[in-house]
């Protein structure tokens, strides 16, 4: 069981490979942004799966990695902005994490307050997005050049055509998951379970759960932020509606019904719920959402650890000697 | 301060609102050595040991570890300094097996590099080896306890508070429990101060017992003085002066 | 002249906050469910509202029969969804949650969405020292005046009001007390989301009825009881409502909208922070 665990990402990594080999044309070009939705809800989960601690405000650290990268290129279009650019996006996903998450954890907020005050980070960030109009075009969106992935005046990675892109996209998923995977393994994935479990004993056993908890959730903000900036980078616009409420909630959605204690869960359910949402909201908008929130409800209520969990079940079941 | 007084309080007073739970309480606890406190319910044991530990905060008085006044810090630090708590209803992590556990507090001391030693060594102490992969919500409560004086142990602290340690063992785990304590003394260099009721468990300890009763210190000594003395009893029984 | 313009404005948005608030400062306090839907419930209280004017109903009667309508929306997710998960709040978060998903979708699909407008049934303004106040508003806020003394008179000098309050202060106690819990748990969720949907009815004149409009009120009903602290349920309200909507109208004057409603978010994180168990109760427990 623990092989299994440790190779499980190959399946759909694979899978995900050779999509741009069997398929051309649309699909190539659409499917990085819902594997970087993907990576998004995989910034739940770090949090949500391991902490317990839920965040109605991931799509603020999205908007505010998208909006950032979206600017950079717009105003510093000397700098280069693949390794710069992440990596400012990365660090200032972190800082401000932290900087809202200590301020309430310290204080020993409550987690369910907690949530409130992420719901009303994204309200914020919405409108920021929106009154800073003359920096980020207010309600009208953000338009961001391709760029490629120079190193001086090299052309490392020319990304002007999708399937470069794509690839790029994937591998830095990868890397991610397995950043993720190995900090859930080890030491800090440990505490953070722990302090799930039963926090004032943590705190009795002299561990500082604040701290734990804040550098967590900044973690979860840099990786939300440096998906929200590949996918302005990618999808070349970036609008306010990427950083308010409903998309916040939409990411809950996508990570309670892929399986919050599961990043690949997570990474499944991010792309494929996106995936049809987008899809079926073209066809038949209310009715989707209806029938989403009813899933929704029914994850919540019968199924907490997901689609994940039904498939780990179902793997222990079979394997069972 | 005495070389080998490990806890001193001083004038120690807890005020909840108009209800005084601890009233000038003045005791000294040496290392390497067992307390029992006593006293009927509501006497202030459980606010006294809170106290000790950080939950709670006085409202007077100090409190003196390792020579250092340790009013102003919160649990946490505490803890990192070496007073670590096993709480009345036992607090362990239901949902992760017994070494699971024991790992979480033993990541947290500065015996990290030998994990899987440490932990083997306390779960032999504990009696646990045998239930090393059991999820802790599956042991019996009397394990669970164990499990949790494993997690005390798994930080290494020097003072133990524990809260009732015996309560809903059979007489068989009450035995080893007190073997466990006082090994935990001689050999471990913990000094422990324990809550408790069950009067057998209290006299195998052979400890100093301190009497609480209204919040106030009511009387001190070996178990056969305490169970000499005829005040001790009439509180008991609810002949008060 | 412009403070006497301001206290009122401050006064108006108080009290329309404090109406919008109370519901959820009801079912938060008493029984300590995060009703996420309450955004939910306002919006739906507003369009049927709306639907019993199109048949001609008398304003306060569509006002009530909203009331009803919404109450017994909140009876049916009480009993089916919410009552088994009242020992886990986060659960209960996402299921108000996904209650409000849901909802705005049949919302959306019954009535549209394209915005509505309701007239109110009291047209007008009158001055009072220069200042020109909307009849109906002022009305609104006597009702409001009115409910919160009602309810503070139930609460402190009635039977009722007593074991409403020991079931706050202990459940077990309350129920040897001979409370029926699970009764008194369906009630408090009854009446909270009654007073959403009369919230809603009575609000939905002074702004365009749109499916999301009730979620204006969902963060910001939040804070007004978070800050003003639970426990003391009526207090705690009028102080979170007069802070909370004090703060944005003040800072609404020195900059734009946007900016105001942050600095309010802002400010409740920040008292938040400094009383984590609300702005009536002392820092530790």
């Amino acid at each position: 069981m623990f092989k299994y665990k440790k190779f499980n990402f190959i399946p759909i990594f694979v899978l995900l490979t050779f999509i741009p080999i069997i398929f051309k044309g649309y699909i190539v070009f659409i499917l990085p942004q819902y594997i970087l939705f993907g990576v998004l809800a995989m910034s739940l989960a770090f949090i949500w799966g391991n902490a317990g601690i839920l965040s109605f405000g991931q799509a603020s650290f999205f908007a505010i990695g998208g909006y950032t990268f979206g600017l950079l290129i717009k105003f510093f279009p000397v700098i280069n902005h693949f390794f710069l650019g992440s990596l400012i996006v990365i660090f200032l996903g972190f800082v401000v994490a932290v900087i809202t998450s200590y301020f309430l954890f310290s204080a020993g907020v409550k987690a369910t307050y907690f949530v409130l005050a992420t719901l009303a980070l994204s309200i914020l960030t919405e409108q920021l997005a929106v009154t800073k109009s003359t920096l980020t075009g207010g309600w009208n969106g953000l338009f961001v050049d391709r760029i490629n992935i120079k190193v001086g005046d090299f052309t490392l990675l020319d990304l002007s055509g999708d399937v470069n892109f794509f690839y790029l996209i994937l591998f830095i998923s990868l890397i991610t998951y397995l950043i993720l995977n190995y900090l859930e393994n080890n030491k800090i994935g440990k505490v953070l379970r722990g302090i799930r479990e039963n926090e004032n004993r943590m705190l009795a056993m002299g561990y500082k759960t604040s701290f734990y908890k804040t550098v967590a959730f900044g973690v979860s903000g840099s990786v939300a932020a440096l998906a929200g900036a590949l996918y302005a980078a990618h999808a070349s616009f970036i609008s306010p509606s990427i950083a308010g409420v409903l998309f916040s909630t939409e990411v809950v959605v996508w990570v309670a019904i892929g399986g919050r204690y599961s990043l690949l869960g997570a990474f499944a359910g991010g792309i494929i719920v996106s995936f049809l949402s987008n899809y079926l909201s073209t066809i038949t908008p209310q009715y989707w959402q209806l029938f989403l929130g009813i899933i929704f409800i029914v994850t919540i209520i019968f199924f907490k650890d997901g689609l994940a969990g039904i498939f780990k079940k179902r793997y222990e079941r079979n394997n069972i000697k | 301060m005495k070389e080998n007084t490990l806890l001193e309080v001083s004038n120690l007073t807890k005020n909840f609102e108009g209800f005084v739970a601890n009233e000038d309480l003045n005791l000294k606890f040496k290392k390497n050595e067992i307390s029992c406190i006593i006293g009927p319910n509501g006497a202030g044991k459980t606010t006294f040991i809170s106290l000790i530990s950080g939950h709670l905060q006085p409202t007077k008085g100090t409190i003196i570890y390792k020579n250092k006044k340790i009013n102003n810090l919160d649990v946490v630090t505490r803890a990192k300094l070496g007073i670590a708590r096993k709480f009345q209803t036992p607090s362990v992590f239901s949902n992760l097996t017994v070494l699971e556990n024991l790992e979480l507090a033993v990541l947290n001391s500065n015996k990290q590099e030998n994990l899987k030693e440490v932990s083997d060594r306390i779960l032999n102490l504990i009696q646990l080896s045998q239930e090393k992969y059991t999820l802790s919500q599956n042991l019996s409560h009397g394990q669970r306890q164990w499990l949790e004086i494993g997690l005390l142990l798994g930080i290494d602290a020097e003072l133990l508070l524990i809260d009732e340690p015996t309560s809903g063992m059979t007489d068989f785990e009450t035995a080893a429990t007190s073997r466990l304590i006082k090994d935990l003394v001689k050999n471990y260099n913990k000094t422990v101060i324990i809550i408790e009721h069950d009067i057998a468990f209290i006299k195998d300890l052979n400890s100093n017992i301190i009497v609480l009763h209204l919040g106030k210190l009511f009387a001190t000594g070996s178990y056969e003085e305490i169970t000499k003395n005829k005040n001790v009893k009439d509180i008991y029984l609810g002949n008060e002066k | 002249m412009e403070f006497i313009g301001i206290s009122i404005d401050v006064f108006l948005i108080t009290s329309t906050l404090a109406l919008a608030a109370f519901g959820l400062a009801i079912i938060y306090g008493l029984i300590g469910v995060i009703n996420m839907g309450h955004g939910a419930m306002l919006t739906l209280g507003a369009y049927l509202t709306w639907y019993f004017m199109s048949l001609n109903i008398p304003f306060f009667l569509c006002i009530i029969f909203s009331g009803i309508g919404v109450a017994l929306v909140g009876i049916a997710l009480e009993h089916f969804i919410i009552r088994k998960f009242y020992d886990r709040p986060f659960d209960t978060l996402l299921l108000t949650w996904a209650f409000f998903l849901i909802t705005t979708e049949v919302i959306k699909i019954i009535f549209g969405t394209d915005f509505k407008n309701i007239e109110a049934p009291i047209a007008g303004a009158f001055e009072v020292f220069g200042v020109n106040i909307p009849a109906y508003r002022f009305l609104v806020c006597l009702f409001t005046i009115f409910l919160i003394t009602i309810s503070n008179i139930i609460f402190l000098k009635t039977d009722l009001g007593i074991k409403i309050r020991a079931l706050i202060q202990n459940k077990e106690v309350a129920g040897l007390m001979g409370l029926d819990i699970n009764l008194t748990y369906k009630a408090v969720f009854c009446f909270g989301s009654f007073m959403a949907g009369i919230a809603g009815g009575l609000i939905a004149p002074m702004l365009s009825i749109d499916p999301y409009m009730g979620n204006i009120y969902l963060v910001r009903s939040f804070f007004v009881v978070i800050v003003g602290g639970v426990g003391h349920l009526l207090s705690g309200t009028v102080i979170g409502s007069f802070l909370i909507g004090g703060t944005e109208t003040l800072f609404a004057i020195f900059s734009d909208q946007v900016v105001s409603q942050a600095s309010v978010f802002l400010l409740a994180i920040v008292l938040l922070r400094l009383r984590p168990n609300g702005i009536m109760n002392k820092k530790d427990v």
